[in-house]
């Protein structure tokens, strides 16, 4: 059944149809009601079916497209930062090293400063548990003086999930241990003395 | 669409993992021993088959998959081949049917890797009904006993298809002979004999149960409820049959209800709570329409449709006692889109021969219900999509935790590092990107 199948059938169905039933009187059923009540009730079926083809060709045709992919991110960095799991561990499937510090900037954590963290740092950082489990998983390793001050970190952003996750995959515990902090002191940058 | 989805999703850590280790630690003929609250021998021993026989790893979990892509298409096909559409108001109940068949939350909830045991039992479950309103031939015995016994291999739900050829052989169902309906009398004295002889096992409640708004842990319900279940299993089964009915509840819990109480609902629960309620409505009133035409006319597919539905929606119902959940009501969705597509082509055909006030509203209602159900149609795909991407972000974020959880199961670890890769390597499906107004229309939770 067409588009225009449909338009015809609709009209029709609503021209062709006679009044209500009035005493007295009997209306045979216009023969032409039942189909053109069709091609009306088949209006959603036409527009999810076309609508679904339409997508699907988009989707082979440009599967990059914004309607199938979230924005595309341009580093590690990025993807943790965002919570793009998948593209943050397509860095580490390139070749990207888990524990090789990254550069990072936030008005925040770093207070607008450029400054180089591993990728652990910065998934604690962001509060991103989930690109902390990644990481450890696919190669961060936590005895490394880069992530040695993970677990404190995320004492520093509050996050117990993450430390405890730590803890758990061999995080050195690091209670007393973790640099005194003020409270204007970006959340980074306070933990990277020597490290930059 | 759907099944491209599923056959790019990554087999899932959870449930697969355990399940593989189960079988690469056990030998065929152990699944066969009902000694667990859980049996579903053909299911565990198909899986096995597939995990001792197929080559590479490869090979075997794209068989495992397609061991719920194949059922799921069977049963589509079947469904509108069943159908079979021979004029326009027909095409459209069937396109409404299978909508419903798709859309439920009976089937959706089955489409879940490698989770296959009632995907499997809801083609064959239409396969019966086809098969008794069929006219009898000599293999249509032994055809009904294994499709039964095949069903209820792979999922206690099976079962269901026993009630429905006694009651499909007591509606003179031509093809529901006497001796098919003492047979699967007999196969079921059979399997609850050898169930109840291991039942010592048996947990008072294996999984969370859902009550009102609601759920509870197992532990909880047997401190609250353990001296007298029996109000909970009611519940539970009461919860299913509704689900299938009308959305709602879920596992359950009455969250749509919940939902709408506090102001919180989504366009997604209006549609699905609303296309559910006006169509079982319709159900009923096409359902007794037909009930009343049996006294004067006798059975007639129709009718038995209606029956036969009732029957598995009490059969899912008893079965699920335990606990609710939506795929426990699968058996029952086939016999729910087979009286849809009576019932919404009656409807059609009421108002078609109705005045023009009455003709108009009809067509509103039922182009809004149509919709109602197409939209949820999309959303099962959307979901299929969502479960796959859910799937990697499960590969991604849990492997540490799984490493420690179990460091003392060599087998499960084993098995997942070699699984890993699967799981991460290729780009997962996604749900697509609709504006937010359509999500919500669809029901894909923001990820």
């Amino acid at each position: 059944m067409t588009a225009g199948g449909v338009i015809t059938g609709v009209v029709s169905a609503f021209r062709r149809t006679r009044g209500p039933a009035k005493a007295g009187h009997y209306y045979e059923p216009a023969p032409d009601s039942r189909r053109g009540l069709a091609a009306w009730l088949a209006i959603p079926t036409l527009a999810v079916a076309l609508g679904l083809c339409a997508i699907e060709a988009w989707r082979a045709i440009r599967p990059r497209s914004a309607l199938f992919q979230p924005p595309f991110v341009y580093s590690l960095a990025d993807a943790i930062a965002v919570g793009e799991l998948p593209q943050a561990y397509a860095f580490i499937r390139a070749g990207q090293d888990p524990n090789e510090p990254i550069w990072v900037r936030h008005p925040v954590f770093t207070g607008r400063r450029w400054v180089r963290v591993s990728p652990l740092l910065w998934a604690v950082a962001t509060r991103n548990g989930q690109a902390v489990d990644m990481l450890i998983a696919f190669g961060a390793r936590l005895e490394r003086r880069e992530n040695s001050d993970a677990v404190c970190l995320a004492q520093r952003v509050g996050d117990q999930g993450i430390e405890r996750a730590l803890r758990l995959n061999g995080a050195p515990t690091a209670a007393g241990d973790c640099p005194a902090s003020t409270k204007d002191d970006p959340v980074l940058t306070h933990l990277l003395n020597g490290f930059n | 669409m759907l099944s491209v989805s599923l056959w790019q999703t990554p087999v899932p850590v959870s449930e697969a993992v355990a399940i593989f280790e189960d079988i690469a630690n056990q030998p065929p003929t152990r699944f066969l021993t009902p000694d667990t609250s859980y049996y579903r021998p053909l299911f565990h021993m198909s899986i096995s088959a597939i995990w001792h026989n197929a080559g590479t790893l490869e090979t075997k979990l794209a068989l495992i998959k397609l061991l719920q892509i194949v059922p799921f298409l069977v049963l589509v096909l079947m469904f509108v081949t069943h159908l079979r559409p021979r004029s326009a108001t027909d095409a459209v109940a069937a396109a409404v049917a299978v909508a419903v068949l798709v859309g439920s939350p009976g089937l959706r909830d089955n489409l879940e890797i490698p989770l296959s045991y009632t995907i499997v039992g809801m083609p064959l479950a239409l396969a019966v009904w086809i098969l008794v309103n069929r006219e009898p031939r000599p293999w249509h015995l032994p055809a009904l006993i294994v499709l039964t016994l095949a069903a209820v291999g792979f999922k206690e739900q099976g079962l269901v298809l026993i009630p429905l050829v006694v009651v499909a052989w007591w509606t003179r169902a031509p093809g529901a002979s006497r001796a098919a309906a003492a047979a699967l009398v007999v196969v079921a004295a059979a399997y609850v004999v050898l169930r109840l002889s291991w039942r010592g096992s048996w947990p008072m409640f294996e999984q969370a149960v859902g009550l009102g708004f609601g759920e509870i842990e197992p532990s909880e319900a047997v401190a609250r409820y353990g001296t007298f279940p029996y109000f909970v299993y009611a519940y539970s089964g009461a919860s299913t049959m509704l689900n299938v009915l009308f959305a709602e509840p879920t596992r359950g819990t009455f969250s749509i209800v919940r939902a709408i109480v506090r102001g919180q609902a989504e366009t997604w629960q209006f549609i699905h709570l609303g296309s559910s309620v006006l169509m079982t409505g319709l159900i009923g009133w096409w359902g007794i329409r037909e009930a009343k035409r049996v006294r004067a006319a006798g059975w007639s597919v129709e009718a038995r449709a209606f029956l036969l539905l009732l029957v598995s929606l009490l059969a899912c119902g008893v079965l699920s006692f335990n606990y609710s959940r939506d795929r426990l009501g699968g058996m029952a969705v086939p016999f729910y889109a087979i009286a849809a597509y009576y019932a919404f082509r009656a409807a059609v055909r009421w108002a078609a021969e109705s005045g023009r006030l009455r003709m108009t509203a009809a067509a509103v209602a039922l182009l809004l219900l149509s919709a109602g159900w197409h939209a949820r149609a999309v959303g099962t795909i959307e979901r299929v999509r969502l479960t796959a991407f859910r799937n990697q972000i499960e590969w991604l974020a849990t492997l540490p935790a799984r490493r420690l959880e179990f460091a003392h199961r060599t087998t499960y670890l084993r098995i997942m590092e070699s699984m890993t890769s699967q799981g991460v390597d290729r780009p997962a499906p996604r749900p697509t990107l609709y504006p937010e107004s359509l999500m919500d229309v669809f029901g894909v939770p923001p990820r």
